[in-house]
């Protein structure tokens, strides 16, 4: 059945006539980003012009309803002085605008279709997506996100970012290692917010009929991604430096992020069972881009509160999690909550990698709601993250990925437990 | 004599006339019996194959009921359970129905008595078995979100929501079995308005400082910086 989407505005569509024929596409999603998106959309065209100056292309804010003038400045936002960003050659056409809002569940996810929606019907060559809240976005991402796709060689990229390595936890706990060992392929940030991707792929992910579910939300990225990985598209990364965005508060969101996050990856691990049951280890996709490193500013962290919060989590939500995990799993995790407390507190990571595989198996067997179920993961994650947070205090970038690099095989090494249990 | 043989004879005939009578009744009565105990026997095999294909202990487990027979000492499975219930629906029903055959005066009026009230007891069922399931939903909920937030008296505040909606289930029940609907709508606004006015006294005795802490974090205004501020414990960004 074919899924039915909404109409676009008529001054989009009326837009989308007066554009005509598009090569390239660049979407932003915003919700009230007055603050920095005026930077976004200015480092967005003076890549277009200096990268793809011989290429016809429209740059899409999907607007989620801002009140703060985020649409005012898109339309205002023009690069002050061409010479600047060193453009090579003067583009052969204007970068053309088109601004609109979206329809559907609030959330990034729905922006984004509205975004496909468009370059489906330009019938766009490649497309990317970056977001509205970015500080440190420079012309070269939009290259480095559009090129593999622009000249033939990939259809999906990926970006590979330096972050702080207390940064993007859910991604280093959970995301990364399990997407690596369920579909075997190394994406190091495969919720990371900018993608680029193929007009074919978008017209495919519009076809799916999940919009009413997390992916219209937090779980667009990782859907992007283990969908392109299972359908047989050729996936890369591209490097592009420091990642740093608008401060916000993270802790409020941590709930809705998590649930919408794991449970789309849950959701993923339904649908494309039959592809990662056959998958054993890993291996490295292409990666674009020139690797460097970078400085980045230190970030504060509640030890305290969180290990407060897993222990609290062992005294209430026990008879819960006795309904999803494995009794060597609760046992060991008891044993965790009864030993050393403070800077001595250790989360193990093969605990940990049981854990989010019992938590998997709990949602495919619908042993509770599936929301409690999620919700109930948050001190777990919370008492992880506080033992990865002390064990790494002393350690180096570097370090810290060789770190995550073990955390990774244990995951892959303890796959075929999932594997068995599922059946 | 032949009096006497007379009274005799006709009191046997009398007798045997009201036998006669009371035969067909005690047939049709048994008849009924049967029926219904064969009726409620398939509907009772046909329930519990039909809930256990479509995996209903599994469902039971995760909405708690399965839980809830445990603690009431049940060692069935719960498509056991609803299969006997729907087997005693089934049975007692036509036990009053063959009752009514009988036609005698006294159980005739309990009979119809007995299907004229057979709704509201349904119904009290209903509202019951959904007040214990949305009870442990909401009161698991409860849980969970004061956990994650680090609510430390979660536990308890779990238990009150759980309870609450049990109170609130049992009297809508009552209410619908129309026993002593007058005081039990009394009884449920003391119950209610005592625990509210005990919260709000202890709150505000026991709790002075957290109750300030309270007011002065929520109601009164603050520069939305000093608040970020505050909330910004942890910088780092999950995703």
């Amino acid at each position: 059945m074919a899924v039915q989407l909404p109409v676009l505005d008529e001054a989009v569509q009326a837009a989308i006539q007066e554009v005509g024929n598009v090569d390239i596409l660049v979407g932003i999603p915003s919700y009230n980003n007055a603050r920095t998106i005026g930077h976004v959309v200015r480092a967005v065209q003076a890549g277009l012009a200096k990268y793809f100056p011989q290429a016809r292309s429209v740059l899409v804010n999907s607007d989620g309803g801002s009140q703060d003038g985020t649409q005012e400045i898109v339309w205002q936002a023009q690069i002050e002085d061409p010479h600047a960003v060193l453009l090579v050659s003067h583009p052969l056409f204007p970068v053309h605008k088109i601004i609109t809002p979206y329809f559907g569940i609030p959330g990034k996810g729905s922006a984004f279709r509205t975004i496909f929606q468009i370059a489906e019907t330009l019938g766009i060559r490649a497309c990317a997506v970056v977001d509205s809240d970015l500080r440190s976005i420079t012309p070269e991402w939009i290259q480095l996100l559009l090129e593999p796709v622009y000249a033939g060689k990939a259809d999906y990229v990926s970006p590979l970012y330096l972050r702080h390595k207390y940064d993007g936890t859910i991604t280093n706990s959970i995301v990364h290692p399990l997407t690596r060992a369920l579909y075997g392929k190394r994406i190091r940030q495969p919720i990371g917010g900018e993608f680029g991707f193929s007009g074919e792929l978008a017209s495919l992910y519009l076809s799916k009929d999940v919009w009413e579910s997390e992916v219209a939300r937090y779980g667009i990225d990782i859907w992007m991604t283990t969908t392109a990985l299972c359908e047989g598209y050729r996936v890369c990364q591209a490097f592009l430096g420091a990642k740093i965005h608008d401060a916000k508060d993270p802790g409020s969101d941590l709930s809705a992020m998590l649930v919408q996050v794991v449970g789309s990856v849950f959701s993923l691990m339904e649908t494309y069972h039959p592809v990662w049951s056959e998958v054993q280890g890993s291996e490295a996709v292409p990666t674009f881009g020139f690797q460097y490193a970078v400085g980045l500013e230190p970030i504060k962290v509640n030890l305290e509160r969180m290990q407060a919060i897993f222990h609290q989590g062992c005294k209430d939500l026990l008879p819960i999690w006795e309904q999803i995990l494995r009794p060597e799993t609760a046992r060991w995790l008891l044993s965790v909550e009864a030993g050393p407390t403070g800077r001595d507190f250790r989360f193990p990571a093969e605990l940990w990698v049981r854990v989010i595989y019992d938590f998997a198996l709990a949602d495919h067997r619908r042993v509770i709601h599936r929301e409690h179920l999620l919700k109930s993961l948050i001190p777990l994650y919370l008492g992880r993250t506080a033992s990865f947070v002390l064990e790494t205090e002393e350690s180096t970038a570097l370090e810290v990925e060789e770190l995550l690099e073990g955390l990774c095989q244990t995951f892959e090494q303890l796959k075929p437990y999932l594997i068995e249990a599922w059946r | 004599m032949n009096e006497v043989k007379a009274i005799i004879l006709r009191a046997i005939w009398s007798f045997l006339g009201k036998v006669e009578l009371f035969l067909p009744k005690l047939l049709a009565m048994v008849s009924i019996l049967l029926l219904g105990l064969l009726a409620a026997w398939l509907a009772k095999v046909i329930v519990q194959r039909l809930l256990r294909a479509a995996q209903f202990d599994r469902l039971s487990d995760r909405w708690g009921f399965s839980l809830l027979l445990n603690r009431w000492g049940i060692r069935r499975s719960s498509s056991a359970v609803v299969a006997l219930v729907v087997y005693w629906t089934i049975l007692f029903p036509s036990f009053m129905v063959a009752l009514g055959t009988l036609e005698i005066s006294g159980l005739s009026i309990l009979v119809s008595q007995f299907f004229a009230y057979l709704p509201n007891g349904l119904i009290a069922l209903f509202i019951l078995i959904l007040g214990y399931l949305v009870g442990g939903f909401l009161g698991r909920a409860a849980l969970i979100a004061a956990v994650n937030t680090g609510v430390r008296s979660a536990s308890f505040l779990s238990t009150t929501v759980h309870w609450m909606v049990l109170a609130l289930a049992f009297t809508m029940a009552l209410s619908q079995l129309e026993i002593a609907q007058e005081v039990l709508l009394a009884a449920f606004c003391i119950t209610f308005g005592g625990i509210i006015l005990a919260l709000a006294i202890a709150f505000g005795l026991g709790g002075k400082e957290a109750a300030q802490d309270f007011i002065e974090k929520n109601l009164l205004s603050r520069s939305r910086e000093e608040e970020r501020e505050e909330e910004r414990e942890d910088e780092f960004s999950h995703l």
